[in-house]
């Protein structure tokens, strides 16, 4: 892995159209402002993670039936 | 053409119901095509079925059916682009919901929908912009908060 060290306000170009601004430094927080293409998917990497444990979750624990599933919704509406 | 399927065994579907998810669902990337399965009796829920793996299904709900209006799902550019729409209102969405033994539990990803185009059938299971949405949500406590009581029986 490439390491660089940078300022506040400075920035990294990732390939031609992709750019990482340090926009702020506080303690161990630093915000990161990113210039991308629309085509290019940004997210933090934690809620990919966790929308892949959740999908495992979900296919492993389905029940049999949802018959009756409907009822808890209506008793609570 | 018949299909195996976990929820129902058997069963005949048409081919023009398939739709297409060439990512995948996250973490299952090898199964792309699938297929909802509903029944009267499991309304609003039904199944997204994969047609590559019989064993693999998820329980989903039309947000809108169970949160309506309330649910306002923003899409990045990247996905927009993918499915080829410019609007989230263009697509079909479908949240993936975790039934766990004790079913008043469920919990329902509104974070990351399975979304697809009506005729073309073509899908993918997108990331919302929205900071509030959570990939776990409590279900029926979700629909008392924003669909807050008119008093009164049924």
């Amino acid at each position: 892995m490439m390491v660089l060290t940078r300022k506040r306000n400075e920035s990294i170009m990732i390939g031609d159209n992709v750019e990482i601004v340090i926009v702020d430094v506080h303690g161990d927080q630093v915000k990161v402002g990113i210039r991308a293409p629309r085509s290019i998917a940004v997210h933090r990497k934690e809620i990919y993670e966790e929308i892949q444990a959740e999908n495992v979750i979900a296919a492993k624990t389905g029940p049999d039936t949802l018959s009756g599933l409907g009822n808890l919704l209506k008793k609570k509406k | 053409m018949k299909i195996n399927t976990r929820p129902f065994g058997e069963v005949e579907i048409n081919e023009a119901d398939i739709i297409e998810i060439k990512d995948g669902i996250i973490g299952f990337e090898e199964s792309t095509r699938f297929v909802l399965l509903s029944i009267p009796e499991e309304e609003p829920f039904s199944w997204l079925q994969s047609l590559d793996e019989p064993a693999l299904a998820f329980v989903v709900v039309n947000p809108y059916a169970v949160l309506s209006m309330a649910y306002k799902p923003r899409l990045g550019g990247p996905d927009l682009e993918a499915l080829g729409v410019t609007k989230a209102d263009q697509l079909i969405l479908y949240c993936i919901v975790v039934v766990p033994e004790n079913p008043a539990n469920m919990t329902v990803n509104l974070k990351a929908p399975v979304a697809f185009l009506e005729q073309e059938k073509r899908g993918k299971q997108v990331i919302l912009l929205n900071e509030e949405y959570m990939v776990r949500h409590r279900l029926l406590e979700e629909m008392q908060k924003l669909l807050p009581s008119e008093g009164g029986d049924s």
